[in-house]
Formats: structure tokens, sequence, C-alpha cells
């Protein structure tokens, strides 16, 4: 399928050179690094847990997924997403997948940017939740919406870490202020252009390009739009108690995706579950 | 609250059947609403049932074809595609169908009412939006017309990642190594048989002993021979006694013999369950029936006289086509107005790979019904339009009473089965005997060409020079 170009933000105080940089390098979360080496080294580890270790981070999973398409492990069949890896390479393959993964470590931390880089990996594990909530309600495949919502701002991390790089040894970093203007200047089209060099399914791609402004995305409206209520969902969810719920259920998006009440009662309910889990994500 | 409307016509849901309800219905120069719970009108038929799985269905016989053409061309063939590649056309087509029915219900003047119905007297209908707005409308007769959804029992942990219905087995991602297929329905058998050709292992279980278990065997032998042909596995017979989902996302079966069988996907399609719980029956007086279908007469009306119910929520046949009519009836009973001779013959069309239709009697209620039968049968190997299309099997097979005359009976199997039948329908309807097919002129080559065979063969066990079996 091809992807409309996302339009690019003016927008950008630190002047990123994006275009010599190449999105085949993910940065993956130190502490999944740790755990799937360590879940590697464990003789009474399965594949099953591999699985659900590389669905909490959305850099791993990519870069999973990535890897398993190359030349050296693919066999034949695309593979599309993480439960079709772990049934189709076995554990052995996965978690050599995975841990060659996380040797990528390093080349994608964002030093001095650490706290944002959780906030941004917390918001798109708890997206992918909501995504799963939102499609389970419709009786659409969850598997799906929950690959599209957890990559759904990769973007945001690579930019992340390009602005880190950009500033790396400098003697003041950027204030968070003025970054986060560049990720949203820069999200739209690295999502697009780090999905597609993935070889992610459509909608991932649809879903990483297009989750800001849903309407213009050339195919896989509903699970775009899906996506992008699911983040706005998750921008809720992950603030304090005190925000209000009422403004969460006047979402335009609700109405646009056919949720009735109770359906939106049944989705909202789930928030304490998906804070959780990622909260343990994050521990 | 908006102020009572008032409507000649309520209808409850925007299928097929209450579409036609609906027309019909303003055609008569009645002033009519629909409700419609989703975002657009067409119903399940549209969205997640019809439409979707014969759009997956084209694009794997599109694969077949390009598979058995592969010398000609130089590609390289994609043996696991996935899903939203080969549904790309979908949105396409349900767009356009969407804009067709939404424009054909505004022509005729019919006001769409969005939102979910609920009965709050025998002559009120509640509306209650996506919003949670409120709203109430009276009409002098109302139609229900609200579907049905996939029936998941209790025991098949249907979680739409692994274990699936037929709502969202065509959302998944990717094509799966295996699937397993409960069920030897439609649904069952359409979908067992796409995902088969498409290169999945299947393996289709049913407590009944064959599947289709309502068609001439000989239609459910040609659609068996197929679908294990192309890999696919039958299990009849058997009760599934569990369905696991495991750690690594396979599912396992167990069978009430022990057997297991492991599988990445699970297709639950035991039957449908009508649309019925929020719809306030009781508060309107409407008796249920089995299976919690509405109970209505043959005129449609359900136990509230002014209220008719039509469709998948009055339960079998739960066909499109007759459903369809069944909603121009209902509103020409209301309106006394008459509504044709009385359809005794349901087509039945099942686009399963390959094609299965059939009209009139089977073999064996003739033999019951008139003390023998005589059957002329054309194997699809000796039309030469089926060689031309590349089909390797089918038969067609014209059943009479023991003096081969007038016809009672046609039933097909193959490729174009549900368009073909229709001249059988025409040939039953109008009461003629077999030799209509041989005595007249029939385009060459055709599939058509099937039914002169047939008949030639039933002719020549007429006359004593009896054909030697295929």
């Amino acid at each position: 399928m091809a992807l409309r170009r996302a339009p690019r933000s003016r927008r950008d105080p630190l002047k990123l050179d994006l275009s010599i940089r190449q999105p085949s390098a993910l940065p993956v979360l130190p502490a999944i690094a740790t755990s799937v080496l360590s879940l590697a080294n464990n003789p009474s580890a399965d594949a099953a847990d591999l699985s659900d270790l590389i669905h909490q981070d959305q850099t791993l999973a990519g870069n999973v997924l990535r890897i398993a398409n190359s030349p050296a492990y693919r066999t034949g069949d695309a593979i599309v997403s993480l439960r079709q890896a772990v049934l189709q390479l076995g554990f052995s393959v996965l978690s050599e997948i995975a841990v060659a993964a996380c040797l990528n470590a390093d080349a994608f931390r964002a030093p001095g940017f650490e706290p944002l880089r959780k906030r941004l990996l917390a918001h798109a594990f708890v997206t992918g939740g909501f995504a799963k909530e939102l499609a389970r309600r419709k009786r659409r495949n969850v598997e799906a919406l929950f690959l599209c919502g957890l990559l759904h701002s990769v973007g945001r991390t690579v930019a992340l870490r390009l602005v880190a790089e950009a500033h790396a040894g400098a003697a003041e970093r950027p204030a968070e202020a003025d970054v986060l203007p560049v990720l949203d200047a820069h999200e739209a089209e690295l999502g697009a252009r780090v999905t597609a060099a993935w070889n992610l399914p459509p909608q991932v791609q649809t879903a990483a390009a297009h989750h800001r402004a849903p309407e213009q995305a050339p195919a896989f409206v509903d699970e775009t739009r899906t996506v992008a209520l699911a983040a706005a969902l998750a921008t809720w969810g992950l603030q304090d108690a005190a925000h209000d719920e009422a403004v969460v259920r006047t979402l335009p998006a609700w109405a646009g995706l056919n949720y009735y009440p109770d359906e939106v009662d049944a989705v909202l309910e789930r928030r304490p579950a998906l804070l959780e889990a990622a909260a343990i994500f994050l521990a | 609250m908006n102020p009572a409307g008032a409507f000649d016509f309520i209808i409850l849901g925007s299928g097929p059947a209450g579409q036609k309800a609906a027309i019909q219905a303003a055609k008569a120069g009645r002033k009519v609403a629909i409700v419609e719970r989703e975002r657009n009108v067409g119903g399940a038929c549209v969205y997640t049932g019809t439409i979707p799985s014969k759009t997956l269905r084209e694009a794997a016989l599109t694969l077949l074809t390009v598979k058995r053409n592969a010398q000609f061309l130089e590609f390289r063939f994609r043996e696991n595609a996935e899903i939203a590649t080969l549904m790309t056309r979908l949105d396409a087509v349900l767009a356009a169908h969407a804009q067709f029915l939404g424009a054909a219900l505004a022509a005729n003047g019919i006001v769409t009412l969005p939102g979910r119905a609920q009965l709050v007297d025998d002559h009120t209908v509640e509306v209650e939006s996506v919003r949670g707005e409120r709203s109430r409308w009276r009409a002098e007769f109302i139609i229900l017309a609200t579907g049905s959804r996939p029936r998941n029992p209790p025991e098949v942990p249907v979680d739409h990642e692994s274990i699936l219905d037929s709502d969202s087995i065509l959302s998944m991602l990717y094509l799966p190594r295996s699937l397993t297929v409960l069920g030897g329905g439609v649904i069952a058998t359409e979908y067992a048989s796409i995902f088969s050709l498409l290169g999945v292992q299947v393996t289709m279980i049913d407590r009944g002993p064959r599947p289709l278990g309502f068609l001439d065997p000989e239609l459910v032998d040609g659609f068996l021979e197929h679908f294990t042909r192309h890999g696919g596995r039958w299990i009849g017979g058997r009760q599934t006694s569990r369905v696991e989902l495991g750690r690594l996302g396979e599912v396992t079966t167990t069978l009430d013999d022990g057997e297991r069988i492991v599988s990445d996907k699970l297709l639950c399609a035991l039957g449908r369950a009508a649309n019925v719980e929020t719809l306030g029956l009781t508060e309107a007086g409407i008796k249920q029936g089995k299976y919690g279908v509405v109970a209505v007469d043959a005129a449609y009306r359900t136990s509230v006289p002014h209220i008719y119910a039509i469709g998948d929520v009055i339960g079998p046949p739960a066909l499109g086509s007759t459903s369809m009519e069944q909603g121009r009836r209902a509103v020409c009973h209301a309106l006394g107005l008459p509504p044709g001779s009385p359809f005794e013959l349901v087509p039945i069309g099942i686009y399963a790979v390959p094609e299965l239709a059939s009209v009139g009697l089977t073999e064996a209620q003739v033999r019951e019904r008139h003390g023998g039968a005589l059957v002329g049968r054309a194997d699809f190997r000796e039309v030469a339009r089926a060689h031309i299309a590349g089909h390797q099997s089918g038969m067609l097979k014209l059943v009479t009473g023991p003096d081969g005359g007038k016809l009672l009976g046609v039933h097909i199997v193959g490729e174009g089965a549900t368009d073909l039948i229709h001249v059988g329908e025409m040939a039953l309807l109008n009461g003629n005997d077999v030799s209509i097919f041989h005595e007249n002129i029939l385009n060459f080559p055709t599939l058509g060409e099937a039914y002169r065979i047939a008949a030639l063969n039933l002719r020549n066990q007429v006359h004593g020079t009896p054909r030697p079996p295929a």
C-alpha cells in the first residue's frame, strides 16, 4: 500500500537534520534488554514469557519484527505480528532475535531525556491497551489494534533519540518544553519512514503516519481513528485522577466510531488495569 | 426529549429485510422511518457478513487462478499474503454499497433515525443516539428487523485474538498456518473452504456427521472432496468438549474422545443469535420462540398483530434473499396489499469453494413423496465452459419423479452454482418437464449447458439407455 507522505511541520527550533538519519535502528529500553538477556539464559523460560516481554515494549517489538523479516531469519513468509513471530520462529530463534535487538540498545538511548522517553513509552503501552479494548467492544481483531496502538508514536521515540544525539556533549540541553514541539513536528514523517522500513503491516504504518489526522489516512481509517481515540484515552489515563473523566466522555471520536454510552463505560473501566500493567512495565 | 413524532411504519434495522420493508411501505405512499444503530445503513450483511466474506473469497479465487497460470507470467507468488492485502478492495466495495443503499432510502423519502431502538409500548419506539440523547417516535406499524450476531457459547472463550467469530475473523493481521473451524453450517463451510484455498491448514469439526446436513448428500460429497483435496480435514459426528487458549496463543480443541487439535487460530461458527435483548419485547408484549428468536405467524406478525418481525431475528433460513422477500410481504400484509403467490421455493446459495446451490426437493424427498426418483447428472468435466474457465470439478443434478417428467429439484456444486440455480428455479416455478432443457437451445459454451447434459442423461434413463456411472 502506498502511504501518503505525512505533512511536515515548519516548527523545528532545534533544526534537526533528519534527512541524513536512517531509521533502521531503534532505541531499545535497557531494562527490557536486561530482561530479555536474563530470560534467554533461563532454561525454564519459554516463548510465552518472551512474547509477553516483547509485547510490553514498543521499540523492542519493532526491532523483533524488523529482524525477524530480515534475510537471516525470514523463511519465506512475512512476519507481521509478535504472536506470529512466536508461533513461526519458536523460542530459540525469537530469543536470538530479541537479544540481537537488545544489542542495539546503546544506539538508541536518549541521554538526558530519559524521563520523557519513559513517559512516551508508557503512553504507547497504554494506547495499545486501550486500542485493544476498543477493538474488542466492536468485535474486531484485537491483535492488530494492539500493535497499531503500541507503535503509533514510534516516530516520537525516534525523534527524541535524534534530539539527544544532536545535543550529545553540549553543555546545556534544550528544555523539555522546546523538545516536545520538535517531536510533534517530526512524529508523523518519522513514524511513516520507520514503520515502512520495518515492513510492518499496512495498518501499523497508517496509524503511525496519520493518527493525528485519521481522516487523511488513505486506508484503514477506522483503525487509525481507533488508535487516535486510544491515544487520547492514554493521555487521560496517565494523568492524575483529578483529570475530569466527563471531558473524556465527550470526545467526538466516541460518536464517530459509534460507541454508545454503555460501551464507553466499559472501555473507561479498564483504566486501572492498564495503568497497573504500565507501572509494572516501567518499574 | 424531542416531541413525539409519528410515522406509518417504523422499521428497526436497515439490513436486507429492513431496507426492502421500508421501500415497499414508502412506495405505497406511507410515511416511513428506519432506525439503525450502526453508522451506515446496510446491516451485518454489508459490514461483517456477506460482502466482506465474498470479497475474501474472490481474492482467494483470484490467487488460485494466478497460481494456475503462474507458468505464463514472470512474478514471484507470495504465498503468505496478509489479510489486509487480500481485502484491499473491501473498503471501496463497502463504500459503494453503503452509498447506494443510503441513496435508495433517501430517494424514497424514508427517514433514517440513527441510534439504538427500544419499544416503550406497542406503538412507541425510543431511540438512543450514540451520544446518549433519547427521542420517542410513534407508528401505526412497527417492523423488527434487527438481525443477528454470532452465537458464542460459554464453553468457547472467544477473545477476538486467537479465538475468533465470524465478525472478527476478517480483521486478522495475517493468515494463520492452521485454523480450527467449529461448526458445519453455511458460515463454517464458507470460511473453512476459503482459508483452505489460501493455504491455511483447516480442520472443521461438527457434531453432525456431515456439514450442510440440509443439502442433497451428493452436493456435500462434492464439497468434501474439494475441501479435503486442498488439504482440509473434516471431523464429523464428534462433540467439542473443551477449547483452551495456550500460553503461546495457540488454541487447543479437545474432542469428546480425547483427541486434541492444536491450531494457531479458531473460528467459532456455531450459529447466530437474534438481536433482541435491548428491544424491550416484554414491554410491547411480544413473545419469543425457540432459541430466543421472535415468534411470528405465516404473515410475519408477532404476538402483537401490528408489530411484524422479519429476517434473521425470526430465525432460519436467515438468508439475505429470503429476508428481503419477508420484508416486502410483511408490509403488503400490513397494508392489505396482495403479496403475490406464496413462495414455496427458496433457492439456497452457499459461497463456499466450490459454490453450492439448491432449489426444490432433494432426491430423498422426491423418493419419499413420489415413490421413487430419477436423477439426471452433468459432471462439469463434460462442460466445455468449465474446462475453459479452469473449473476442476462440479456437478449439476436434476431430480424428477419415477416417470422422468416434471422437474422437482435442482442441485449444483461447482463454480457458478449460485447463479446457475436460477435457471432451474424458473423451470420449477413454471412446472416444466425436464425435456425443456434438451428440446430448446442453450448457448454454447456456457455452464448452462450442464442443464442440457443432465436432461439428456435423464432422458437416456427413461428410454432404457442408462448412462454409465461417473
